[in-house]
């Protein structure tokens, strides 16, 4: 990897971003322990507990897990999303690509570094956060690794998208609005798809349908790692591979353009 | 030999606003060889950075074709015996000054021994070995001239780049990085400089380009740019003889009882002046011609240039 990995990795210690990840990770094991001592009160006159409300809320606690490693996922899509512009301005440009190594190489390098380094930092919080869990509540799970993996291929997807987004515009605020313009879209389909459903099929809903196939699906990951966790089969794993396949795609613009860009 | 081959380079900025664009580099042809230390000087806008980018692909030539080490800029491995020092440079501010190096060396595929032996010698040789753990942001101009100068060297490059390489360093800095580019040079590794500062070119360089509006105006040797054909310094024992000199053969700058400086219509004219003195008995000592600095060559030839227009 020629060294950039561990440039990404210097990098993110030296902007703190670490403690970022850290914070958030204690502050949800604080949550994690302190849900061990809760009782519910649902009324009649009868408490429940955390593992009955479980079984009437489908896991609560792996759905505030999965919740927590997408914000690790957003934390990490806010902290890179200036990585690749920041390599792109006068000066550090002409650094980086005066080397002996071809474009293609050096942004696959940086892509990659930014996702080993920032997943593996979403795994490890991942990790200690869970075996709190279960050291609170109990039930190891080996289907628990969905929840991990699925988070990074999300962060890989939204990658794709902020460095095809740095790349093109040299920008880190552009690459955070691309990033949420895509997310907000997804949403908006995917809501419109149900009413669509209803309303029987036209043009709009032709287009609609386009659009939803097209753009990444990362939303729909968490339903996919429930389904999974309750060992049930995925109703269809399409939402997964049109978003890799998504990803792939836009890697590949992304190199056209940089190879074919003056700096 | 020629390390660096350019032909007809043509490059064109588009501004989007301007219809054209701005012309860079305006059909350059120059060659540098093995060994040599080349001057590349200019104003500001004459398209001498737009040149290093372009033997490097960092940007991209309109129009000709230039080969460095024998290799198209297109193919990374033309870029394998080059190191380069950026002018306006921002390396990564995040890491030491030896982790730049570290960096620099990876990104030229050298093995973790050869950048720890070559990081080393480098720190050395920049004065910069008690400043290698402090991070690159808390350095001085100076200082980042200086492991700008080391990471270019890191891996041992035959073709040495340096975008003003002695901008803001101190005159001590500067005689330093004199000698290490004249020892670099002795080594039989070539050198483009591209800087403002006239006289240092002039006290390294062994051949000279100038540009103006992205054109090679004048190319030669310092040795040619700075000599003045047909001005003479004649160094001679004239008292107050009065030597007039006729207008075909050229014309009295100055004199004095012990030289006299003439320009001439035609250099070989300079026999017909030592004649003169001659049949007037005056003893000549000396006949030597006149020399300008580069800084003076640089201006006429600017302005010439300007004027023509």
């Amino acid at each position: 990897m020629r060294g950039i990995t561990r440039d990404c990795l210097l990098e993110m210690l030296d902007r703190k971003l670490i403690y970022v990840f850290g914070i958030a990770t204690l502050l949800t094991i604080l949550v994690v322990l302190y849900s061990g001592t809760v009782e519910i009160n649902f009324g009649a006159g009868e408490n429940m507990e955390l593992n009955q409300l479980s079984d009437a809320m489908g896991n609560p606690i792996m759905r505030g897990f999965n919740f927590y490693l997408s914000i690790l996922v957003f934390l990490a899509v806010l902290g890179t999303a200036g990585l690749v512009p920041g390599m792109l301005i006068r000066g550090r440009a002409d650094y980086y690509l005066s080397k002996p190594i071809s474009r293609s190489s050096l942004l696959l390098n940086k892509l990659f570094g930014i996702w080993i380094v920032y997943g593996a930092t979403i795994f490890v919080c991942g990790v200690i956060t869970y075996l709190t869990i279960i050291a609170v509540h109990g039930g190891f799970d080996w289907a628990v690794l969905y929840f991990l993996v699925f988070p990074l291929i999300s962060l890989f997807i939204w990658l794709s998208i902020t460095v095809f987004a740095g790349v093109t515009f040299g920008s880190q605020p552009i690459s955070l609005m691309v990033a949420f313009s895509v997310w907000v879209l997804h949403m908006l389909v995917s809501g419109i798809r149900v009413f669509d459903e209803i309303l029987g099929s036209t043009i709009f809903s032709y287009v609609v349908n386009v659009v939803y196939y097209v753009l990444p699906k990362n939303a729909e990951f968490s339903g996919m790692s429930m389904q999974l966790l309750d060992g049930r089969s995925v109703q269809s794993w399409m939402p997964l591979w049109s978003s890799l396949l998504f990803a792939v795609v836009l890697v590949y613009f992304t190199l056209t353009v940089f190879k074919r860009r003056s700096y | 030999m020629n390390v660096i081959d350019v032909q007809e380079l043509t490059k064109i900025y588009n501004t989007g606003m301007r219809k054209g664009g701005v012309v860079a580099l305006d059909s350059v042809s120059l060659s540098v060889e093995q060994g040599e230390i080349f001057g590349l000087l200019g104003p500001n806008g004459a398209g001498k950075t737009t040149l290093f980018k372009v033997l490097l692909n960092i940007v991209r030539a309109n129009s000709g074709s230039c080969m460095v080490s024998g290799l198209p800029p297109s193919d990374p491995l033309s870029r394998q015996k080059v190191g380069y020092l950026p002018e306006n440079h921002r390396f990564p501010d995040y890491v030491t000054g030896l982790g730049l190096l570290d960096l620099t060396g990876r990104l030229c595929g050298l093995s973790s021994s050869a950048i720890d032996e070559r990081a080393s010698h480098l720190l050395d040789l920049m004065d910069m070995q008690k400043w290698s753990g402090v991070k690159i942001r808390k350095y001085s101009k100076g200082m980042l001239q200086r492991i700008g100068m080391a990471q270019a060297l890191i891996s041992d490059p035959e073709i040495l780049l340096l975008d003003e390489p002695t901008d803001g360093v101190d005159p001590v800095g500067k005689i330093e990085i004199k000698n290490v580019l004249k020892k670099i040079r002795d080594e039989g590794k070539s050198i483009v400089i591209n800087s403002h500062l006239l006289s240092e070119v002039e006290a390294v360089a062994d051949r000279v380009a100038i540009l103006q509006k992205g054109k090679v105006a004048r190319i030669g040797t310092v040795e040619e740019l700075t000599s003045r054909k047909s001005h003479y310094e004649i160094e001679a024992d004239i008292g107050h003889n009065l030597v007039d000199i006729p207008e075909h053969i050229g014309k009295r700058i100055s004199i004095s009882t012990k030289s006299m400086i003439v320009e001439l219509a035609d250099p070989e004219k300079v026999n017909d002046v030592i004649d003169l003195l001659r049949i007037k008995k005056v003893s000549i000592r000396a006949v030597k011609p006149m020399k300008i600095s580069l800084e003076q060559s640089f201006f006429e030839t600017i302005t010439a240039k300007e004027e023509s227009k």
